[in-house]
């Protein structure tokens, strides 16, 4: 690999320049140039070899969680319908409803002590027992904390709603029970178990809506699921995929028409005004500056245009003397959901928005 | 000689089958556009080591939730987010750079690389300082890479940099000018 010999200092030469070519359309490649001529003196080699190690190492052969879960609530489930019904079938001689409640019952999980009746109840006490420790994994409220960490946190969640809510979602639990409540937010690979937990109880939820319909009402109550996370979910979704859509149309639509600095109607960012905007943007970035710093300084004062169908465009930040902070601003700022335009006689028109931003400093 | 994947069927394929092994050699490609990455945002060695695996772990797990057209913005993106992350709590005061404009193809460049309007070109090119048309020269028609135009012309490294991105600027508005000469 033609970077590779650069780093180790093959400077000279066609594929030298060739790369040195190709940075200048290339910024990923010109940063991380900049980057190996910033700390030059360190065996760079020696560490790129040791990271491919602990990458290759950190991947061989491992499946993802999510894949394992699906396979082993799936196994359990199997082994206890099997168990159940065997069960059934040696006590007592077939009637059509038991096989339904044996199917209930084994459902519920559990089951393997041969109590059929008992095991009906059991897995409630099991499943509220999960319900609050699934309930610690709720979304921190330092989900808001740090600039860029955003991106990361609406991901976090949305992991959730490809897993337990889909599935509870799929088999027309949340109607039965619309004012049950089980909060299935999580985050991360740490709740993986937790995760498997919910999906599980979710499967044996679904599974019970398949065989009795009237246990199956009185049981989502007592499991109570809760539409939050789900709303959460999309809200969170929404607002990032609006938030790119801004992103891009800003870079793609026309923007024709005159800017206005004042309209009839002033643009409205979430049904506010720029205040809220200002509470959306302060809120996704934690900032503190250094000791000793002079806090006054830091006061960054940000424009924009707001377009005609409310994607944000022309984001400058000026007047900051931190310009780590500044790029910090432009960067949430265009993650932004879109705007309400702001309009003249009715018609939408394109506004411009000045405003500083203020960060109180954490004493 | 095995068959070489395209990133994006890289992704596919984790995502479709799980397996780790194919992300790893997805992100193994990138370890050392990362790694210096990372070394101009943290500056050290370990540290940018660190962020690498880091970022690997945040990432191999979640992906999945991404919707990732090209990988190679994407890590891009998303790996100069973690360090600037990562640099606002550990080292606030380092300066960066801002640079927008970045991600645009820059026409004089192909102008200079495949040629076309030869006689525009040969008039600016007049009209740049000594050093810079030097430079620009060995680097675009001689094809030299930095180092070598350090040994030729015997400017110093930075310098040899700043008269070629200095001379390119200029060779840009004085061809949109039309290059005539006219000022």
């Amino acid at each position: 690999m033609k970077l590779d010999s650069y780093i180790k200092g093959k400077r000279h030469g066609r594929e030298a320049r060739e790369l040195e070519r190709l940075a200048m359309e290339d910024p990923f490649l010109a940063e991380s140039l900049e980057g190996y001529e910033l700390a030059r003196d360190d065996r760079h080699d020696a560490a790129l070899d040791r990271l491919r190690g602990r990458i290759a190492r950190r991947s061989r052969g491992r499946r993802r969680t999510w894949q394992m879960g699906v396979w082993s609530t799936a196994a359990l489930v199997l082994l206890c319908i099997g168990l159940s019904a065997y069960l059934v079938l040696i006590t007592k001689p077939v009637v059509p409803t038991d096989i339904a409640q044996a199917v209930e019952s084994a459902a519920g999980g559990d089951s393997l002590s041969g109590h059929v009746e008992d095991s009906t109840l059991q897995p409630d006490g099991k499943i509220i027992a999960q319900q609050t420790e699934v309930k610690k994994t709720a979304i921190p409220p330092a989900s808001k904390e740090i600039t860029h960490k955003h991106d990361n946190t609406v991901t976090d969640e949305v992991i959730i709603d490809e897993t337990p809510v889909a599935v509870i979602e799929e088999k027309k639990i949340v109607e039965a029970a619309a004012d049950a409540e089980v909060v299935v937010t999580g985050y991360g690979t740490a709740k993986k178990t937790e995760l498997t937990g919910v999906r599980a109880d979710a499967d044996k939820i679904a599974a019970k809506s398949d065989s009795q319909e009237t246990i199956l009402t009185a049981r989502a109550t007592d499991v109570k699921i809760r539409g939050r996370s789900e709303k959460t979910v999309q809200a969170l979704r929404k607002q990032q995929t609006e938030g790119w859509m801004a992103d891009e149309s800003a870079v793609s639509s026309p923007a024709e028409g005159e800017v206005y600095l004042i309209a009839d109607q002033m643009p409205a960012f979430r049904g506010g005004d720029v205040d809220k905007f200002r509470d959306w943007l302060t809120g996704k970035i934690l900032y503190t500056a250094t000791a000793g710093a002079d806090t006054t300084s830091v006061r960054p004062v940000l424009s924009f245009i707001v377009e005609k169908d409310g994607s944000l465009s022309d984001v400058q930040a000026t007047h900051s003397q931190d310009e780590l902070l500044a790029e910090t601003i432009l960067r949430v700022v265009k993650t932004s959901p879109r705007w309400t335009p702001g309009r003249n006689k009715g018609l939408p028109v394109r506004v411009r928005i000045i405003m500083p931003v203020d960060f109180r400093q954490p004493e | 000689m095995k068959l070489s994947r395209s990133d994006e069927e890289l992704l596919q394929m984790y995502l479709r089958t799980g397996r780790t092994e194919y992300f790893g050699e997805l992100y193994d490609r990138y370890i050392p556009l990362l790694y210096g990455l990372c070394l101009k945002y943290l500056r050290q060695s370990e540290a940018a080591e660190d962020a690498v695996m880091g970022l690997f772990e945040q990432l191999q797990p979640r992906i999945k939730q991404y919707e990732i057209r090209v990988f190679r913005t994407w890590i891009y993106s998303v790996a100069k987010n973690h360090c600037l992350q990562l640099m606002r709590r550990e080292k606030p005061i380092i300066k960066v750079e801002i640079k927008d404009d970045l991600m645009e193809s820059d026409p004089v460049l192909h102008l200079l690389d495949e040629g076309g309007r030869e006689a525009a070109l040969a008039e600016c090119l007049k009209k740049l300082p000594e050093p810079q048309r030097i430079a620009v020269t060995l680097f675009f028609m001689e094809e030299l890479s930095y180092a070598d135009i350090v040994e030729r012309a015997g400017y110093s490294p930075t310098a040899v940099k700043s008269y070629i991105q200095n001379g390119k600027r200029n060779l840009k508005i004085c061809l949109e000018k039309g290059g005539h000469g006219h000022e």
